[in-house]
């Protein structure tokens, strides 16, 4: 059973395999079974022809709290890497229609909202869109957006710990429907909330399941470790190894009172304030975009839906048109009787009709195309703007907290050697 | 006459080597009584420097236990039957062996020579240490590059004086109490950098508030304006529990209260809560928030 959405935007069921049972058991060599035969396939083609098969979900999946109590120290810091707006992954018929510049802001947004949500949960410790790779944090997610569309979002995510060690690359789809694009809906929720829900609940499930108390503590002692080795590689490099695979073992713990350690935490404190001000700057950017981007997935959703509905539509009227020409003319040119010939050339007219139609729908779904277009460049001058006032901002300081580190990293060097004798 | 004035010019550039070099070496008294630096005996050096030295060393380390480090010190490199006087003095000049023509043979200040053997100044020269003469006059206050935004240091190179007088007589442990005092300058300069940036930051994200409430309440709806956070709303919770608020939010800093010291020693929470507290309009909520940080900082609450 598959619901059919219309285009006056009805739902209504149609068991098409009983059509098509209907249709096909009308055989054998009575002609005007073969003339009804001709007929019905392509009525049902018209029927079939101004519909569009589309799978909707109203469900919302809620991000789950986990129930029991977890020490702080126990919360696992999770960094959230820009994603990859996925153009390189863009089929032929999606680069006529995607706007690269908007995929890049979705890029940016998307993490923002990933955070948001897992941060909400409270089952982990901070969740921070990452500026960069150089602090290590003890999860990290990164994803690709395959689809984003208004009416669609395909997400590939991949988790790793800071041991190097891969949990898992999960794709996760979502068709939202027009309620999602309600003004009291828009309000609470993003469209596509249940997607990041989703990524926010496997997330929990997989540590529930498969990490324990032990891991934690090992993962988040390297993720520690591998910042301080970041710094005083020659202090450090005891105490954590890398394995065959390239993943990260614990050898030796330092001792809680090493000064240098102690240093080292301090940094890493400023490291997180730094990364917590990018996230302002995130905050900011996902604010400033988000209106313009919310009304244009909107009115791409519509635009979306009415071109997905016009190419298949388009599609079935060939395809049903053709075989109708086909049977037709079979017909008409081998029919035994008058009766037959007749229905023969009626059906392929129709077909004919039918073929003409199909390219009618195409040349409309071609004018959406057009309009999805003019929508994308309309949000790239309002939102590429802001994309590139947020990067500029976060690799300014970036560079500027970078700086400061290698300063940092020097004094600690020669702290070290003084205090380990090596001066 | 020209005897005086000679002697005049001697007597003012002791006195300038002796403020420049904050009198932490004690070869320095040697040139601020006018006459050319030399190797001295240890004991009388250290003898006629201590209080000069108690006067001016800060920064490098504490008053009172300097003076007393460099004795141990200098009396090790000039007499070995005195290195056993502590083990810790004896691990430190067995780490400091290296460097005994740095103490012995102290540079005339004036004379621009250069110790190309001081670590401490090789440690400055590789971080770039560009700080006035005047800066490293008082206390060997050498600091971090400072961060863009926050403008350069004064230029300038670090006195010959400078290096001269502090290399030779530190010992490692000093050195490095040295180089903590510049991390901690830099975490200062960093923390205020940073505040400062989240602080822009914020600005601009509740003017882009403000605009949104209005464009809200514009659209005739009437709904409580979307909370910052409700971009994600994952929850539902906090944008529907929290207070309907139609007023922008307010960007000015309210003074803390009076018991409230300057914080300039705050960890990072404490300067989070106070800057909670800066910008909060409701005066209730201040002052929880001014209790939640004297709670945290252990200030006594009224």
């Amino acid at each position: 059973m598959v619901l059919v959405n219309c285009r006056e935007r009805e739902f209504m069921k149609i068991n098409l395999y009983d059509v098509f049972q209907s249709v096909w058991r009308l055989q054998g060599g009575n002609p005007i079974r073969s003339a009804y035969r001709s007929l019905l396939i392509a009525g049902f083609c018209l029927v079939s022809g101004c519909a569009t098969h589309t799978v909707k979900s109203t469900s919302y999946t809620p991000a789950i709290q986990a129930t029991e109590n977890v020490s702080e120290n126990l919360l696992l810091d999770v960094g959230i890497a820009v994603f990859d707006p996925g153009i390189d992954e863009l089929s032929s018929s999606q680069e006529e229609i995607v706007n690269q510049d908007i995929r890049i802001a979705e890029s940016q947004y998307v993490p923002f909202l990933l955070a948001e949500t897992l941060q909400r949960t409270g089952n982990w410790g901070m969740v921070r869109v990452m500026p960069n790779t150089t602090s290590p944090m003890d999860l990290y997610l990164s994803g690709t957006i395959l689809n984003s569309d208004g009416e669609s979002m395909v997400l590939r995510v991949t988790v790793e710990d800071s041991t190097g060690e891969r949990w898992y690359t999960r794709e996760y789809e979502e068709a939202t429907s027009r309620f999602s694009y309600e003004p009291t809906q828009k309000r609470q929720n993003d469209p596509f909330q249940t997607i990041y829900n989703s990524v926010a609940n496997d997330l929990l499930a997989y540590k529930q399941k498969k990490v324990g108390i032990a891991d934690v503590e090992e993962i988040r002692a390297i993720s520690e470790l591998r910042f301080a080795k970041s710094f005083i590689p020659e202090a450090f490099e005891n105490y954590i190894d890398v394995d065959r695979n390239g993943e990260f073992e614990l050898i030796a713990l330092p001792s809680s009172q090493d000064p240098l350690l102690g240093r080292l935490r301090t940094i890493r404190e400023r490291d997180f304030m730094f990364i917590d001000t990018v996230q302002d700057y995130y905050d900011t950017y996902a604010r400033q975009m988000r209106e313009p981007y919310d009304s244009w997935r909107e009115q791409s959703f519509y635009e979306t839906l009415e071109l997905r509905e016009l190419e298949a539509s388009a599609r079935r009227r060939i395809i049903a048109g053709g075989v109708a020409v086909l049977g037709g003319l079979a017909a008409a040119t081998s029919g035994g009787d008058y009766v037959t010939q007749t229905g023969g050339a009626f059906g392929a007219g129709a077909g004919a009709y039918m073929i003409k139609s199909g390219f009618d729908k195409r040349a409309e779904a071609q004018m959406h195309r057009e309009s999805l277009r003019e929508l994308g460049e309309s949000l790239e001058n309002d939102v590429a703007p802001r994309v590139i006032d947020l990067q500029d901002r976060t690799i300014t300081l970036s560079g500027t907290v970078e700086e400061q580190y290698e300063q940092w990293r020097k004094i600690l060097a020669d702290l070290y050697a003084y205090e380990s004798g090596g001066l | 006459m020209n005897d005086f004035r000679r002697n005049f010019y001697v007597a003012v550039l002791g006195m300038l080597s002796m403020s420049m070099l904050g009198c932490q070496s004690v070869n320095q008294s040697a040139s601020s009584s006018s006459s050319p630096p030399s190797v001295s005996s240890p004991s009388s050096s250290s003898t006629s420097t201590m209080p000069s030295a108690s006067a001016n060393a800060g920064g490098v380390s504490t008053q009172a236990e300097l003076p007393a480090k460099r004795q141990t010190r200098n009396g090790n490199k000039s007499n070995p039957a005195a290195l056993p006087q502590t083990s810790q003095a004896g691990q430190r000049s067995g780490v400091e062996s290296q460097l005994p023509e740095r103490d012995v043979t102290q540079p005339n200040i004036n004379s621009g020579n250069e110790d190309n053997n001081n670590v401490y100044y090789d440690v400055l020269s590789r971080e770039n240490k560009v700080n006035s003469a005047q800066e490293t006059a008082n206390g060997g206050n050498y600091s971090l590059d400072r961060l863009p935004g926050l403008g350069t240091g004064s230029g300038g190179v670090v006195s010959n004086s400078g290096r001269d007088s502090q290399g030779g007589a530190m010992t490692a442990s000093e050195r490095a109490a040295v180089l903590d005092q510049e991390l901690q300058r830099g975490y200062e300069e960093f923390d205020g950098f940073i505040l400062g940036e989240r602080e822009r930051a914020q600005a601009q994200n509740n003017a882009i508030g403000s605009s949104g409430s209005q464009a809200s309440m514009g659209d005739g709806q009437g709904l409580p304006q979307t909370l910052p956070s409700a971009a994600a709303g994952a929850m539902g919770v906090e944008s529907l529990s929290r207070p309907v608020s139609t007023e922008p939010r307010s960007e000015e800093t309210f003074a803390p209260p009076s018991d409230i010291p300057n914080g300039r020693d705050d960890d990072v929470v404490a300067r989070q809560l106070r800057e909670a507290a800066m910008a909060e309009s409701d005066p209730e909520l201040r002052e929880a928030l001014w209790d939640e940080y004297r709670n945290y900082t252990g200030l006594e609450v009224d």
